[in-house]
C-alpha cells in the first residue's frame, strides 16, 4: 500500500492548467474547428451547464455536503496523507467529480506535523493530483470554514466578531423591545437624546463600581464666562450677536450650509446612480433626429446623454437616426453595406440590409437599410432569443413581412429589436427566423433577402427586377410570407421542405451555422449562380432580366415597402418597413427603431412564443409538409415537366424564388400565377400588400405570426398563395442549374419580395439554422455576408434579398416557405431530386433553413451584389451567381444533395469570409467552398468565417458542415444552417453542435452586422440553433422529408 | 463500533471516531459523507485551539478501520450556506503564491532570522515579498540582512518609521523569548542545584 503512494503523486501530477478544477479536469474543450471535436466540445459544454443548471452530476458532485465541505476548504492549507505513509502538504485548490484532489504547491514533508522547515523552491510540485484510491487522508488544518460564507451582517458574523483581536463568542441578547414591531414606539415623543450622561454614570457606578469624576462645568479644560453687568461685556456681547447675525444673513454662508445639508435633494437624486435629464429624455422621446442634430450641435447635450440613461429601445433609435443622419443619404449605408459584403462575410452581412433597402428605397432606402442592417444585426441577436418561439410560425410571418420590405423586417426585427435593442429590421428578420426554427435560417433568409433585394435591387437588379422582380418579387416575397404563412397550410410547408431539404442540406452543412448571413448570402449567391448558371442555360437569361426587373420591382417595392413600413411600424405590421427603409431612409430607420422597439417586444414575444410554439410552427411546417408533399409532387412534376429533373425539388424552391426575382417565375406559368396571385394577395392584403410586395410577405407573416404570437405579419395569409413560386419551381426544375437557378428565383423573389424573407426567417427559423449549418459549409463567405449583413438584411432586404440568397438557402427557406405554402410543393419535388438532402431540408424545415438561409444567402449575394450593384448592377450580380452556381453545382455533383446546399453555402461562405474580397472571392470562395465542403477547403472557409462571428463556433461550425458534407451528401443541407452544423455534428452530437454552431453562426452575423445586436441574438440563436440542431438532427438522420419536418418543426418551435 | 456496512450511512452531525491504516486516530463530526467514493468528511476542533477554526479532515473510509459512532446526531444539519467561489479561488492563489515565494526565499538561503522577521512582518504587512535575499515591503521599504533595524531602508516616511518599529519589536520580543527560555533554564538550573 504504501508503496502506491507515491504513484498518486507522481502520476497525478499533472501541469497546473490540467488541474484548474473539477469541471477543468473533466472537461477540457478542445477546438471547435474539427468537427468530431466540435461536437465533443459541445457536448462537454453543455454538460458543463448541465452541473450548474441541472442536478446531473457526477460522482461526489452528487453529494453537495461533500462537495459544500471540500469547497470551503479551497485554499487551505492540507497535509494529505496516501497510502505509503508519506505527507504532502499543499494548497488544496480543487476535486474531480471522482474525488480526485488537486493540491497546488506540493511539498513532501518529512516530519509528521512538521511545520516548521519550509520548503524549498525545488521541492514544490506546482500541482499534484492525488486519487481517491491513494488517499488516506486530507487533513485540512485551521480552516475557517466561514471564509466564504462569512457575511458582516448576519447575528452569526456579529456574533463572531472580534473584539479588540480577541476571538469571543459574543453572547446575543434577545431584544425585548416590545412585541409591536417598533409600531408603538414613537421616536417623536422620546424626547430624551439617548441616555442622559448622569443615567450613565449611575448605571456605571452600580454594575461595575465605577464612579465618574465628570464635571458638567469642565472646569479641567476651561474657564467658566463670567457673565458680568460692565459696560465693555455688554458691548462685547452686542457685537458678538451682531457679528453672528451678519454671518448667518449671508447669502454664502447659506449658500454652505445648504450643501452641507443637501437641501433640496432628494435621496434619489444624491444617491442614484442613474442621472436623468428629463428634459433630454422628453427630447428623445419627442424626436430622436432632433436629438442628434442637438448632439452634432452642441457636445453638452450629447454629454447630457451619455450621463443619462438611456433605453436599448431609444438608444438603436438614436443610432439608426445617427446612422441615417450620417448617411444622410442612402447612399452611405449602402456603400457601408455593399462594401462590407463583397469586403467580408461579416460585412457581407450589413451590406446586404443595406443593398436590400438601398436598392429598393433607392438612396435613402439603402442608408436606412443600412441603420436597419445594422439594427438589424441588433435585433437579430434579440430574435434569435425571440424568434426560438415565434420565428418559425408567427416570427415567420412577422419577419417575413419586414424583410419583404424593410420595414416590415423592422417590425419583427423591433419585437426582437426592443428587447435586444439593437437592430430593428433585419434583427427582426433574422431573429424571427431564429425564434421559429432557425435563427440563422430567419438571418440567412432576412439577409438573403436583403442580399437579394439589396444585392441584386441595388442597381442592377432593381432595373431588370423592376417588371418582373416587382411582379415576380411581389409575388415571390408574397409567395413567401404566404408560404410561411401557409407554412401552416399544406403548400407552404411542403415548398419550403423541398426547397431546405435540397437547398437547405448544402446551405446549411457548412456556412449555414456560421454566418446565417452568409449562408443567406451564399444561398443567395448560389440562388444567384444557380439562377445565372441554369439560367444561362435555360433560365439564365430569364434569371438576369429577371434579376433586372426583379431588382426594379425590388426596389420599387421597397419603397413602397419604405412607405408600408412606416405603416406597418405605427400599424404593427412588420412587412412594410422594409420599404420605409428603402422609401424614407430616416423615417424608417426611426420607425423601424420605434417598430423595432414596439414591435420587437411583440416580436420578441413572438419570439419567445414562437420558441415555445415552435412546435406550433413546426406543426404548421409539418402539416405543410405533408401538403407540400403532394404540392411539391405536383411542383415536382410541374417543375420537372418545365424545368428539370430532381433538382427541381431543390431548384424549385429556388426557381420559386429565383423565378420571381428572375425570368422564371414569369416563364413558368405558376411562378407567374403565384406571382399574381401573391400580388392579388397581397393588394387584396392591406395597403401593405399595395405599397410592396414585402407586405405581402408581411401578411404571410403575419399569418405565421398568428401561429405563433407574431401573426403580426399581417399579410402573411395572402403570401402563402405566393405559392406561385412553386410554379417558378417548377421551371428551375428545368435542369440543376434550374434548381439553382429556381433557387435563385426564389431568392430573387424573396429579395424583390423582401417581404417573403420575414416570412422565411420566420418559418425558415428553425429550418434555417439547419440551413445556416449547411450554409455555413458551403456558404461560409456567405454567411459572414449575411451575418454582417444578415441582421441588417433581415431587416430589410433580408426577407426580400433572403429569397435570393436563399438559392440555397432558398430550398431551405422555400421549403420553410413552401412547407407553409409552396415550400412543401417544392420540398417534395427537391425531396425527390435529392433524396437525402431535401430529405433533410424537409426535415428540418429545411423549407424554414433554407427560407432564413434564402434570406441570409440573398444577403450573402446581396453584398456580392451589392458591390457589384453598386458598380455594375446586374453584371455583377451574374458573376457571383455563377459563382454560387458553381458552387452549388459543385456541391450538387460531389454530394448529390450537398451540392446544392453546399455550392450555395459554400460559394456563401466563400465570400463572408473573404467578404472584403467578395466579389472575387465569392467567384473563388465558390469553388473553394465546395472543395471546403467537400474536404478540407470548406473547413478553412469556414474558418474564416468563424473568426468573423465567432471564430471557434464558426470553425466548428464549418468543420461540422464539412463533416457532413463529408459523411454525406445530405450535410451540406445540415451546413446550410448553422444548425446545419450542428446537425452535422448532431448526427455526431446534434444539439449540442446546432446550438453551439448556432450561436456562433449567430454571433457571426450579429457581429457583422452590429456588435451590440449580433451579441445578444447570438445567445438566442444558440438556443435555437440547439432545438434546430435536434431538428437536424433528425433530418440528417430521418432523410425523411416528413418526418423530419415534423420534428424539425417541434425543435424549431 | 462495526465498520459501516455498504449502503450504511453516516448521519450528518453525529460523531465518528476511526482509526486509519496508518495508525492515527481519527475522531470529530460528520460534515459529509459521500458513500460512491467511500469518502468521509469530518469536522474537528483546531489543532492549534483557535476559535472559529476547524481542522476538517478528509477520509476515505477504504482504509480506515474500527469506525466508531461516538453518538448520533441529535438535530438536523444546518442548510448548506453558499460559497464565495471567487473568494475560495483568491484564497487559494494567493496561498500559493505566498507559499512559493517563500520558498524561493529558502532557496536563496535566507537566514532563519531574516525568515523569522519576514513572517513577523507578513502578520502585520502582507504586502510584502522576497527579492533575493531582501525583504520589500509595500515596495517602499527594503531590508537586506542581516536584517536589523538599521537594514531598513527606503523613502523616508511613515512605512519606513512604521517598518522599523515592527523590526525593532520582532527583535525586542525575541530577545526577550530568550532571555525568559534563559532565565526559565537557569530557574530550572538553580531549581535542579536547589533539589541537588
Amino acid at each position: 500500500m504504501l508503496k502506491q503512494q507515491q504513484q498518486p503523486g507522481s502520476g497525478g501530477r499533472k501541469a497546473s492548467n490540467g488541474t484548474s478544477g473539477p469541471a477543468g479536469m473533466s472537461s477540457p474543450v478542445s477546438g471547435i474547428n474539427s468537427v468530431n471535436r466540435t461536437p465533443a466540445g459541445r457536448n462537454r459544454t453543455s454538460a458543463k451547464p448541465s452541473f450548474q443548471s441541472t442536478p446531473v452530476f457526477e460522482g461526489v458532485y452528487n453529494n453537495a455536503r461533500m462537495l459544500h465541505f471540500l469547497t470551503a476548504v479551497v485554499g487551505s492549507t492540507c497535509d494529505i496523507r496516501v497510502k505509503n505513509g508519506s505527507v504532502f502538504e499543499g494548497i488544496f485548490k480543487t476535486l474531480s467529480s471522482r474525488c480526485e484532489l488537486a493540491v497546488d504547491a506540493v511539498h513532501k514533508r518529512t516530519e509528521e506535523g512538521s511545520t516548521s522547515a519550509p520548503p524549498r523552491r525545488e521541492d514544490i510540485t506546482d500541482t499534484m493530483i492525488f486519487s481517491p484510491s491513494d488517499l488516506v487522508t486530507m487533513t485540512c488544518r485551521d480552516v475557517d470554514l466561514n471564509y466564504a460564507t462569512r457575511d458582516t451582517f448576519t447575528d452569526t458574523a456579529i456574533s463572531s466578531t472580534r473584539i479588540n483581536g480577541e476571538h469571543k463568542e459574543k453572547v446575543l441578547q434577545r431584544w425585548e423591545g416590545g412585541d409591536s414591531n417598533g409600531e408603538s414606539y414613537d421616536l417623536e415623543n422620546d424626547a430624551s437624546n439617548g441616555w442622559d450622561a448622569n443615567e450613565m454614570f449611575r448605571y456605571n457606578e452600580v454594575k461595575y463600581g465605577i464612579t465618574s469624576t465628570y464635571d458638567s462645568s469642565l472646569s479641567m479644560y476651561t474657564v467658566p464666562l463670567e457673565r458680568g453687568n460692565s459696560e465693555v461685556f455688554r458691548q462685547r456681547e452686542a457685537r458678538a450677536a451682531r457679528l453672528a447675525s451678519e454671518i448667518e444673513s449671508s447669502p454664502q454662508y447659506r449658500h454652505r450650509v445648504n450643501l452641507e445639508n443637501d437641501e433640496g435633494k432628494t435621496e434619489e437624486d444624491k444617491y442614484s446612480a442613474v442621472l436623468r435629464d428629463g428634459n433630454d429624455r422628453e427630447r428623445g422621446r419627442e424626436s430622436p433626429r432632433d436629438r442628434e442634430r442637438e448632439r452634432g450641435r452642441d457636445s453638452p447635450g450629447a454629454s447630457n446623454r451619455e450621463g443619462k440613461y438611456i433605453p436599448l429601445p431609444q438608444r438603436q433609435r438614436e443610432m439608426n437616426r445617427e446612422r441615417a443622419e450620417r448617411g444622410s443619404g442612402g447612399p452611405p449605408p449602402h456603400n457601408r453595406y455593399r462594401s462590407t459584403p463583397p469586403s467580408s462575410s461579416s460585412s457581407s452581412p450589413r451590406p446586404p440590409l443595406p443593398s436590400a433597402a438601398g436598392p429598393q428605397p433607392g438612396v435613402s432606402p439603402s442608408e436606412r437599410s443600412s441603420p436597419l442592417s445594422g439594427r438589424g444585426g441588433a435585433y437579430a441577436p434579440h430574435h434569435p432569443q425571440g424568434s426560438p418561439s415565434p420565428g418559425p410560425g408567427s416570427g415567420p410571418a412577422s419577419p417575413y413581412t419586414p424583410t419583404s420590405s424593410a420595414g416590415p423586417v423592422p417590425t419583427p426585427t423591433p419585437a426582437a429589436a426592443a428587447p435586444s435593442s439593437a437592430s430593428p429590421p433585419a434583427p427582426h428578420g433574422h431573429t424571427v427566423p431564429h425564434s421559429h426554427s432557425l435563427p440563422h435560417s430567419l438571418s440567412d433568409a432576412g439577409r438573403p433577402v436583403n442580399g437579394v433585394a439589396a444585392r441584386t435591387s441595388p442597381k442592377a437588379q432593381r432595373p431588370p427586377q423592376s417588371s418582373r422582380t416587382g411582379r415576380t418579387s411581389n409575388s415571390h416575397s408574397q409567395s413567401t410570407a404566404t408560404r410561411s404563412p401557409k407554412s401552416g397550410s399544406s403548400q407552404d410547408t411542403p415548398y419550403l421542405d423541398t426547397s431546405s431539404v435540397s437547398l437547405p442540406a448544402q446551405k446549411t452543412s457548412g456556412p449555414a451555422p456560421l454566418f446565417p448571413v452568409d449562408v443567406n448570402e451564399i444561398l443567395g449567391a448560389a440562388a444567384k449562380e444557380r439562377s445565372a448558371e441554369s439560367p444561362g442555360g435555360t433560365e439564365e437569361s430569364k434569371n438576369s432580366k429577371a434579376p433586372s426587373v426583379q431588382q426594379r420591382s425590388q426596389i420599387e417595392e421597397l419603397r413602397k415597402f419604405g412607405k408600408e413600413f412606416r405603416l406597418q411600424p405605427s400599424g404593427g405590421n412588420s412587412s412594410s418597413p422594409s420599404s420605409p427603409a428603402a422609401a424614407t431612409p430616416p423615417a424608417v430607420g426611426e420607425i423601424t427603431q420605434a417598430s423595432a422597439a414596439k414591435p420587437l417586444p411583440s416580436e420578441a414575444h413572438s419570439a419567445s412564443e414562437s420558441k415555445p410554439q415552435p412546435s406550433a410552427p413546426s406543426p404548421s411546417q409539418s402539416q405543410p409538409q405533408p401538403q407540400p408533399s403532394p404540392a411539391l409532387t405536383e411542383d415536382l412534376k410541374d417543375t420537372t415537366s418545365t424545368p428539370a429533373t430532381t433538382t427541381q425539388a431543390a431548384t424549385a424552391p429556388h426557381s420559386e424564388r429565383q423565378s420571381p426575382a428572375a425570368p422564371q417565375p414569369s416563364r413558368t406559368p405558376g411562378s407567374e400565377e403565384s406571382r399574381s396571385e401573391t400580388t392579388e394577395r397581397a393588394e387584396g392584403v392591406t395597403d401593405q400588400v399595395k405599397k410592396s410586395t414585402l407586405n405581402p410577405n408581411a401578411k404571410e407573416f403575419n399569418p405565421i405570426k398568428p401561429q405563433m404570437p407574431m401573426t403580426k405579419p399581417n399579410t402573411a395569409p395572402t403570401p402563402p398563395r405566393p405559392t406561385p413560386p412553386s410554379p417558378v419551381v417548377l421551371q428551375h426544375p428545368g435542369g440543376q442549374g434550374p434548381l439553382y437557378n429556381a433557387p435563385y428565383l426564389s431568392y430573387v423573389s424573396q429579395i424583390h419580395s423582401v417581404q417573403p424573407p420575414p416570412m422565411y426567417q420566420y418559418t425558415m427559423s428553425t429550418v434555417n439554422q439547419g440551413k445556416y449549418p449547411r450554409t455555413k459549409g458551403s456558404v461560409v463567405a456567405p454567411r459572414s455576408d449575411h451575418g454582417a449583413s444578415g441582421p441588417p438584411m433581415l431587416q430589410a432586404a433580408a426577407s426580400a434579398a433572403g429569397a435570393p440568397l436563399v438559392a440555397s438557402p432558398y430550398p431551405q427557406s422555400y421549403l420553410q416557405y413552401n412547407p407553409q405554402q409552396y415550400s412543401q410543393q417544392q420540398v417534395i419535388q427537391a425531396m425527390t431530386p435529392y433524396p437525402g438532402q431535401p430529405m433533410y431540408s424537409m426535415l428540418q424545415g429545411g423549407a424554414r433553413m433554407i427560407g432564413q438561409g434564402g434570406g441570409p444567402h440573398p444577403q450573402a449575394l446581396g453584398p456580392p451584389g451589392g458591390p457589384q450593384f453598386p458598380t455594375q448592377g446586374e453584371g455583377p450580380q451574374g458573376p457571383q451567381q455563377g459563382i454560387y452556381a458553381p458552387q452549388s453545382f459543385s456541391h450538387h455533383s460531389g454530394a448529390v444533395h450537398q451540392p446544392q446546399p453546399s455550392s450555395t453555402p459554400t460559394g456563401n461562405q466563400p465570400p463572408p469570409q473573404h467578404a472584403a474580397p467578395s466579389p472575387g472571392q465569392n467567384a473563388q470562395s465558390g469553388p473553394q467552398p465546395q472543395s471546403l465542403y467537400h474536404s478540407g477547403p470548406l473547413s478553412a472557409p469556414t474558418p474564416p468565417n468563424m473568426p468573423p462571428g465567432h471564430t471557434s463556433p464558426q470553425g466548428s461550425y464549418p468543420l461540422q458542415g464539412y463533416s457532413i458534407h463529408s459523411h454525406q451528401g445530405i450535410p451540406p443541407t445540415y451546413p446550410l444552417g448553422q444548425i446545419a452544423q450542428a446537425h452535422v455534428q448532431g448526427p455526431m452530437s446534434g444539439p449540442h453542435h446546432s446550438g453551439s454552431h448556432g450561436q456562433p453562426q449567430l454571433v457571426m452575423l450579429q457581429p457583422p452586422q452590429q456588435g451590440p445586436g449580433a451579441v445578444p441574438q447570438h445567445p438566442q440563436h444558440g438556443p435555437q440553433q440547439g432545438t434546430h440542431q435536434h431538428f437536424y438532427i433528425g433530418h440528417p438522420q430521418p432523410m425523411q422529408v416528413q418526418t423530419h419536418p415534423a420534428s424539425f418543426h417541434p425543435p424549431g418551435n | 463500533m462495526a465498520a459501516p456496512g455498504p449502503g450504511e450511512y453516516f448521519s450528518v452531525g453525529s460523531h465518528v471516531s476511526c482509526l486509519t491504516c496508518l495508525g492515527q486516530r481519527l475522531q470529530g463530526e460528520v460534515v459529509a459523507f459521500d458513500y460512491q467514493s467511500k469518502m468521509l468528511t469530518l469536522k474537528c476542533a483546531s489543532s492549534s485551539g483557535k476559535p472559529n477554526l476547524n481542522d476538517v479532515i478528509l477520509i476515505n473510509l477504504a482504509y480506515v478501520s474500527d469506525v466508531d459512532i461516538i453518538n448520533d446526531r441529535t438535530e438536523t444539519p444546518p442548510p448548506l450556506a453558499s460559497l464565495n467561489v471567487s473568494k475560495l479561488a483568491n484564497r487559494a492563489r494567493t496561498e500559493k503564491e505566498d507559499k512559493l515565494s517563500q520558498a524561493y526565499a529558502i532557496s536563496a538561503g535566507v537566514s532563519v532570522e531574516g525568515q523569522q522577521l519576514f513572517q513577523t512582518i507578513h502578520k502585520t504587512i502582507k504586502d510584502c515579498k522576497w527579492q533575493e535575499k531582501n525583504i520589500i515591503v509595500m515596495d517602499d521599504v527594503v531590508i537586506s540582512p542581516p536584517y536589523q533595524v538599521e537594514n531598513c531602508k527606503g523613502k523616508e516616511g511613515s512605512a519606513l518609521s512604521h517598518v522599523r518599529k515592527i523590526v525593532e519589536k520582532h527583535f525586542r520580543d525575541l530577545e526577550s523569548q530568550k532571555s525568559m527560555q534563559r532565565s526559565q533554564a537557569q530557574q530550572t538550573q538553580k531549581d535542579s542545584t536547589l533539589s541537588s
